[in-house]
């Protein structure tokens, strides 16, 4: 059976002699105001003002027109859904006016049709014919 | 120096204190205090807000074929200030809109920011509109080009099946609401609720997606109407065709279930078209089968004889003897035609529509009993079918009665009903004895689709329904060879009916000038599935009803079987004697006072 491990590390080797070997020597700063301050060139500065105020035009710019863009998509397929909307209405008023019984009534005359006679029932339990066929003249409506 | 300077940098932080706290005052002021008065300012400037119209409920058959509905429609308007050149843009737009030329710009003419150029016309015509103006700016320069010209979305009410069932459906007036029929009594179902919109403006103009719904448009009900569009034109078509070839002031032809009470074709002619109300005389905008009465003549004998049936005072064998004329008081009453002394059954008083007949079969009961039958069959009280301008008719008590109104009752004269009210008569003899009140609508559906179909209403008890079933073999008599209307027969079916020719009251001079021709029945007689009633006001030439209404009610009637597929029962009538030749031995015959066999 194996010892658990120690808790506590070995101690770190506390010698740090490079440390001490690389510290340079100390020395006085000359005075402030003596020797001139390092100026950044106003014409960069300037630069990347602008740039960043382009940038952020340009960004600005595009998401509105990206918001615009929709805007007129969305307007464009409004105008389609109430274009085909008139178009879908004209269209069930045009099937309305050809599927109604007038119109109906119209064509069949016209192809020599003429109302039929009173309808002849089978009762289908007894086999019975009921009903009394106006005009048998058409064999299709013929009594067996 | 740095003494010196203390109380300046004081003195400014002071001030910019006091500065700072001018501006959070004022902050608190502006944000807090006036917030509310200057988001109403800030929005007046900018927000602007609009109605979104309710789309107008549909009204549709019993099978859901639509018979009313809204579409899509502009209205044209225009700023009269902007228009350059009227006389150019009327000449562009008058042929597209089918309107004079000088009109459309007189119209365009003037100073006014606000007027309408043309109302409803559809998308369609719009669009041309536009592409007409936008080809005349093509040619010209900038400051010249047309403008001013502007849509403004609206419904428009179309009626697909144009004059067919116009006096239930009624009309919208030029304010989207109901002036007439359906449109009118169920106007606040159909209307739906407005809804409202607002927007952002700038420079008048909307600024695209800004607009937000508010509240949304809540669509009209949809009404389903009992009528069936098919038999409901076929009895159109029967009725316009006869009422012109009788050269008729009027007609009306109703069908209607005696066991629901449901109308199924109530047609009127001369009808309208309710796409063109404006171009239609006001006369013909009502509904003639209820707000317009008449004296029913014979058929108003059915209710005299199960009167006389149902107090037991006759039997369907009692034999009567009939002169052609009969004298009461000052007044002497004659039958149609001149004939022999008849000895007629009370089946065949029924069946021949003698008049002298029925004031004998009335004569058995007193004013009021005869009244108070006439009563329970409705006359005098209005159906309650729920459409505007009902009539209840004219029925006086019997207190008003004189000797001459007792006798002219018994056989359908001195009383007036509608021609709804006379097949409710008939119905409630063939729905055994039990009136039900006609109804027109069978159910309403929401926005969602949801049908909720309409409470039948309990029936009325009129007579007993042996009585009822009695009077229907005798009005079987009615359409038999030796009857008023054979012409109603429908080979395979028993049919039942009652003829009626009456003396018609013309309101021009308050006397009796014409005829009503009419004939009501029922089939299969034994089963009665339909009850039709054919109306004909003041023909001129023939005026019998059985000749002018018994072959509309067999042509509608047959078709309206075959339709529904309403079989025959198949069983044989077994007709009452008419006449005392007639009579076989083993049928006991009771003789009516004064009778000698």
């Amino acid at each position: 059976m194996a010892l658990p491990h120690p808790l506590t590390r070995p101690a770190p080797h506390r010698s740090a002699p490079k440390r001490q070997a690389a510290r340079p020597n100390l020395r006085l700063l000359p005075q402030l105001g003596s020797i001139p301050a390092k100026k950044a060139k106003p014409v960069t500065f300037a630069v990347i003002l602008t740039a960043m105020l382009v940038v952020g035009s340009l960004i600005l710019l595009l998401i509105n027109t990206m918001l615009a863009q929709d805007a007129f998509v969305l307007h464009g397929l409004k105008q389609q859904v109430s274009t085909l909307t008139a178009q879908e209405q004209a269209v069930t008023a045009l099937t309305d006016s050809e599927s109604s019984p007038e119109s109906v009534a119209i064509k069949a005359t016209a192809l020599g049709m003429v109302p039929g006679g009173t309808p002849v029932f089978i009762d289908l339990n007894s086999g019975r014919v009921v009903g009394l066929a106006e005009k048998p003249s058409n064999s299709a409506l013929a009594i067996r | 120096m740095t003494k010196d300077l203390r109380p300046r940098i004081r003195g400014l932080f002071i001030l910019s204190l006091i500065v700072m706290l001018v501006f959070a005052a004022r902050l608190v002021q502006v944000q807090g205090v006036q917030s509310g008065q200057y988001a109403a300012r800030a929005s007046r400037e900018l927000l602007n807000s609009a109605i979104l119209p309710a789309v107008r409920g549909e009204i549709t058959d019993v099978n859901g074929v639509v018979l009313a509905r809204s579409v899509d429609a502009i209205n044209i308007t225009a700023d009269q200030t902007l228009i350059t050149d009227p006389t150019a843009a009327a000449d562009a737009i008058a042929p597209i809109l089918g309107v004079p030329a000088a009109d459309i710009a007189a119209t365009l003419t003037g100073t006014r920011k606000f007027v309408y150029v043309a109302k409803g016309v559809t998308p369609q015509i719009w669009e041309s509109v536009k592409n007409a103006i936008s080809a005349i700016n093509k040619l010209r320069s900038l400051e010249k080009r047309i403008s001013g010209l502007y849509a403004e979305k609206t419904f428009r009410r179309e009626y697909p099946s144009g004059r067919l069932a116009a006096s239930i459906l009624g009309f919208v007036n030029a304010s989207g609401h109901g002036g007439g029929g359906i449109e009118y009594a169920f106007d606040r179902l159909l209307s739906g609720v407005d809804g409202s919109y607002i927007y952002d403006s700038g420079g008048g103009a909307a600024i695209p997606s800004s607009s937000d719904v508010l509240v949304a448009a809540k669509q009209g009900q949809t009404i389903r109407l009992t009528i069936d569009r098919d038999i409901e034109w076929v009895a159109q078509n029967e009725i316009d065709a006869q009422v012109k070839a009788s050269g008729a002031l009027s007609g009306t032809a109703i069908v209607m279930d005696p066991k629901t009470g449901a109308i199924l074709a109530l047609a009127s002619s001369p009808g309208y078209d309710p796409n063109n109300v404006s171009k239609t005389p006001i006369a013909l905008l009502g509904i003639p089968s209820i707000d317009q009465v008449y004296e029913p003549g014979s058929t108003g004998k059915i209710m005299t004889l199960s009167a006389a049936l149902e107090e037991k005072v006759v039997t369907p064998t009692t034999i009567f003897n009939v002169p052609d004329k009969l004298k009461r008081g000052d007044h002497t009453f004659h039958d149609d035609i001149n004939h022999p002394t008849w000895q007629l059954t009370t089946a065949g008083i029924l069946a021949k529509s003698s008049n002298v007949g029925a004031i004998q079969v009335g004569e058995k009961m007193s004013h009021q009993t005869l009244r108070n039958y006439l009563a329970s069959f409705g006359i005098g009280t209005k159906t309650g079918i729920g459409l505007p301008g009902e009539s209840a008719g004219l029925f006086p008590t019997v207190d008003r009665w004189s000797q001459s109104t007792a006798r002219t009752v018994a056989f359908g004269q001195g009383y007036s009903l509608t021609s709804l009210q006379a097949t409710s008569v008939f119905a409630t003899v063939a729905n055994d004895g039990v009136r039900v009140a006609p109804s027109l609508i069978a159910g309403i559906s929401d926005a969602d689709g949801h049908y909720t179909a309409m409470p039948t209403k309990p029936g009325i008890r009129v007579i007993s329904t042996a009585t009822a079933s009695t009077m229907r073999l005798m009005m079987e008599g009615v359409v038999s060879a030796g009857g008023t209307a054979p012409a109603a027969q429908i080979p395979g079916y028993r049919v039942a009916g009652k003829t009626g020719t009456a003396n018609r009251v013309d309101s021009a001079c308050s006397c009796y000038r014409g005829y009503t021709a009419s004939f009501i029945g029922f089939a299969p007689a034994d089963k009665p599935a339909l009850v039709m009633s054919v109306t004909i006001q003041d023909p001129k030439g023939i005026h019998f009803g059985g000749l002018l209404g018994a072959p509309i009610f067999r042509k509608v009637i047959s078709f309206s079987l075959k339709s529904l597929g309403i079989p025959p029962t198949g069983q044989a009538p077994s007709p009452i004697p008419l006449d005392a030749q007639h009579l076989p031995p083993s049928v006991s015959i009771t003789l009516a006072p004064g009778v000698k066999q």
